[in-house]
């Protein structure tokens, strides 16, 4: 049928045509052809010469045909498989997912097993059966997904069809709040063979059913392809259920165990403490990965993790909330002392982290890659200038270190003065004591940057600062200048009437149009920016995520512009700019950003109902929506007039 | 083996279409290729050699190939596994004002830098259809490379209804 219709459309001279769309004759069938004419006619064709040559005629034509029209017409929808998936490559899962639209090759090119590996699936609140939707929509269908996720599902017994369908092929798989019972996760795990990636987080129904549901016939299970097990924010992991995982999935080499045990009784807490060490201590060869970040340990459990023979980990993530250490046998020293082949270290929250452990990082662990002590509260600059030994650093967040002060950011990130350390991202957020300075050194000196945070550092950065900072480091990815409120329209633009910079003769402005790559902006909070800077800059094509809460003065004719100019926007807030966001404000919003996902218009008082309207009418994608405080959304009920919309906090 | 010896022999190559071009060794050897090829051939080769024949790439293409490579003949060149690892990085001005070119000459340069294994030009080439792709409709992709649609209504209904639920990961 398909071949009959193409042909059609040739007929018809609709444009080019791809080249295996045609049915081509091949020369030897219209050889094949000539010849059988040539043998019912032969006698009329013996008398009738001129019959040859229009025979001639049809073999030079398609001969023709097949060298100049279909071997050297380029066409991109018959670009070799291998090639497209070069394409391909590049692209985000929503544009991926677009050229998968385009025409059949390129569909069944999207489905080569490395491009599916980018996209996630993502089931949210539904209750799960295999004959109602969305799983319904799923069993019909023969895609690769291998990476699946579930977040507030409940999940019901006897409903197999999809993991029959697609477990084969499934390699991650999370449950996040989920309903889901003893015997349906052990038979969703044994139906994925290949899984190598687990992660359970808040599904507290999961433990409590452990010991109550009867005890499966003995047979022992093995996942002996997961090698990465995450349980997060649950109190109720018992010591059988920990055991359980550990000696059926026998080659973890990441655990991650983010959130636990909070309120626990101390007794159970020991206990189950106890068989994390002892079985890190089995299989100390093998860990690699170790996230306990503020989960509760003790002093005993430090101590033996740093004795443990043989575990060199590569990534370590704690929060520390023992006694300050002072010189001596101390947990957390040992272990700095014994993981000195670390490249990521996170200490975030950790409360009890003195300068005297962080000189010791960085005196011991010179491999380290990404160092991240956000709310490390006691960190100084004695400690901060010691950071200039880890030769290797790309990644450093101090955000809320609020002891720090220029002397130590300059000393350790600029010492003697020169870039030091291959820098890709820097957290300085809430940090009061930074000042303009800092910032214009660092900006200077580091300008291979792809993620700079100063939100709520509003002292160290101003006009100027902003400049630097658009002059150095157009490598930029995501930019956080959340509360930066000194920052106006001559920051932004670098064009002033007023400013004395402005009229310098040798001074060269610069704009928020030179960070081309951009893709994510908070402006939140910087109120003197207007509709100036709306108009002439934002020229950010891939814009994602804009965040310009706050900002009062922009009104409805500088938002027009700005989203004309970033289209692709994804995630949107426009909270509290109260007196400019209109229900007409949202319908242009709502038409232009076609890929909006996220829309928050918290305490935007001057929307009505219509806005819910425009937002169903146009969003297609939209997955939340946070309308809090607008008080003419007289509407109790939004989910009703928005049915594609998963969460609507009002 | 006398590739990295100090003088730059002329290498000459032929196109499918029988055009012959003149280039140096140290830029044609950028082609992996036709690196390959010479190191094949052993002791003494390279100038007695004669013209190299590649029958997939026709003369027009073959220009715009010379071209990069001589303007390229002193990088350091990543090797196709360095590429796999690269995305959005900086790309020189002058490779910017190289690719801008109509999409024929794209697509032939495309399969040429892949059939004579230059993998930076690859990169590049590819990269630049990736960037024409991003952030477009379907339709618009479809009229951009006139590409037919063979899609029925149901079939795109039912890929979208699956596309609804899906993420970056």
């Amino acid at each position: 049928m398909k071949e009959v219709n193409k042909d059609e459309n040739k007929e018809r001279g609709k444009g080019r045509s791809p080249i295996s769309s045609i049915p081509l004759p091949t020369i030897e069938q219209v050889y094949c052809n000539a010849l059988q004419k040539n043998d019912n006619e032969k006698k009329i064709e013996e008398e009738n010469k001129s019959e040859n040559e229009v025979l001639r005629n049809e073999m030079c034509n398609a001969y023709k045909f097949l060298v100049n029209y279909a071997y050297f017409e380029p066409n991109f929808e018959w670009l070799p498989m291998e090639l497209l998936i070069h394409i391909f490559q590049y692209l985000n899962t929503r544009d991926l997912q677009t050229a998968g639209l385009v025409c059949k090759r390129w569909f069944d090119t999207t489905q080569y097993f490395r491009l599916c590996k980018k996209i996630l699936v993502h089931f949210q609140i539904f209750k799960y059966s295999d004959t109602a939707q969305p799983m319904n929509y799923f069993l019909s269908c023969t895609r690769y997904f291998p990476n699946i996720k579930f977040t507030i599902v409940k999940f019901t017994p006897k409903n197999d069809a999809f993991w029959d369908l697609h477990g084969d092929m499934i390699e991650e798989l999370s449950f996040n709040s989920c309903i889901i019972y003893k015997p349906e996760f052990l038979r969703i795990l044994k139906s994925c063979p290949r899984l190598n990636y687990l992660c359970i987080s808040r599904c507290d129904d999961l433990y409590k059913s452990w010991n109550i549901m009867k005890k499966s016939n003995g047979t022992k299970m093995i996942f002996s392809k997961v090698n990465t097990l995450k349980i997060h924010e649950t109190s109720l992991l018992t010591k059988p259920i920990f055991n359980f995982m550990i000696t059926s999935m026998p080659n973890l080499t990441s655990l991650n165990l983010e959130n636990c045990f909070g309120s626990m009784k101390a007794r159970e807490r020991t206990e189950i403490l106890d068989s994390i060490i002892e079985y890190i201590e089995r299989q100390a060869k093998q860990i690699k990965t170790l996230n306990l970040l503020n989960t509760q340990t003790d002093l005993i459990f430090l101590e033996k993790l740093a004795e443990t023979e043989n575990l060199k980990l590569d990534e370590l993530r704690l929060t520390f909330n023992g006694n300050i250490p002072t010189i001596g046998k101390c947990g957390i020293l040992l272990l700095i002392k014994a993981q000195n082949n670390l490249k990521i270290f996170d200490l975030t929250d950790s409360k009890g982290l003195s300068n005297l452990c962080l000189m010791e990082i960085c005196k011991n662990i010179s491999t380290l890659r990404k160092l991240i002590l956000t709310r490390c509260w006691l960190i100084n600059d004695v400690g901060l200038r010691e950071v200039r030994k880890l030769q290797f650093l790309e990644v450093l967040d101090i955000s809320s270190c609020d002891r720090v002060t220029d002397l130590g950011l300059l000393e350790g990130l600029i010492p003697q003065g020169k870039k030091f350390f291959k820098l890709k991202e820097l957290y300085l957020g809430l940090l009061p004591y930074m000042s303009i300075l800092a910032v214009y050194r660092l900006s200077q000196q580091y300008d291979e940057l792809q993620v700079l945070d100063l939100s709520g550092s509003s002292n160290s950065i101003n006009d100027e600062a902003i400049q630097m900072i658009f002059r150095y480091q157009w490598k930029l990815k995501r930019l956080n200048l959340d509360c930066c409120a000194k920052i106006t329209d001559f920051g932004i633009t670098g064009y002033s009437e007023h400013s004395e910079l402005g009229n310098c003769k040798n001074y060269v402005p610069y704009n928020l149009n030179n960070l081309k790559d951009l893709r994510y902006l908070n402006i939140s909070g910087c109120y003197q920016i207007t509709d100036k800077s709306l108009l002439k800059c934002f020229d950010l094509p891939d814009l994602k995520e804009l965040n310009i809460s706050r900002c009062h003065n922009c009104t409805e004719v500088g938002i027009q512009s700005l989203i004309k100019k970033c289209p692709f926007i994804e995630q949107l807030d426009m909270s509290e700019c109260s007196r400019h966001v209109t229900d007409s404000t949202i319908e242009i919003v709502t038409k232009y950003l076609t890929r909006l996902e996220i829309l928050k218009l918290n305490g935007c008082d001057q929307i009505t109902d219509e806005s819910l309207e425009s937002i169903k009418f146009n969003c297609k994608y939209l997955k939340s929506l946070f309308i809090r405080r607008c008080r003419f959304i007289i509407n109790n009920n939004p989910f009703e007039v928005l049915k594609n919309v998963k969460y609507i906090y009002n | 083996m006398d590739i990295d010896r100090p003088s730059d022999p002329q290498v000459s190559v032929v196109s499918s279409d029988g055009t012959m071009f003149h280039t140096t060794l140290k830029s044609i050897l950028l082609s992996g290729t036709i690196k390959d090829m010479i190191e094949h051939i052993g002791e003494g080769g390279v100038e007695n050699m004669g013209a190299i024949p590649l029958q997939n790439v026709d003369s027009k293409t073959l220009e715009i190939v010379i071209k990069w490579i001589e303007h390229h003949k002193d990088n350091i060149q990543p090797t196709s596994e360095e590429i796999k690892d690269k995305t959005a990085d900086f790309i020189d001005p002058w490779d910017e004002n190289f690719l801008e070119m109509d999409l024929d000459k794209l697509y032939n340069l495309i399969t040429a830098a892949n059939y004579l294994n230059i993998p930076q030009l690859l990169w590049l080439s590819t990269r630049k259809i990736a960037m024409l792709i991003k952030n477009r409709t379907p339709q618009e992709i479809r009229s951009l490379f006139n590409i037919e649609d063979d899609w029925t209504p149901q079939e795109i209904e039912a890929v979208q209804k699956e596309n609804q639920w899906c993420e970056e990961k």
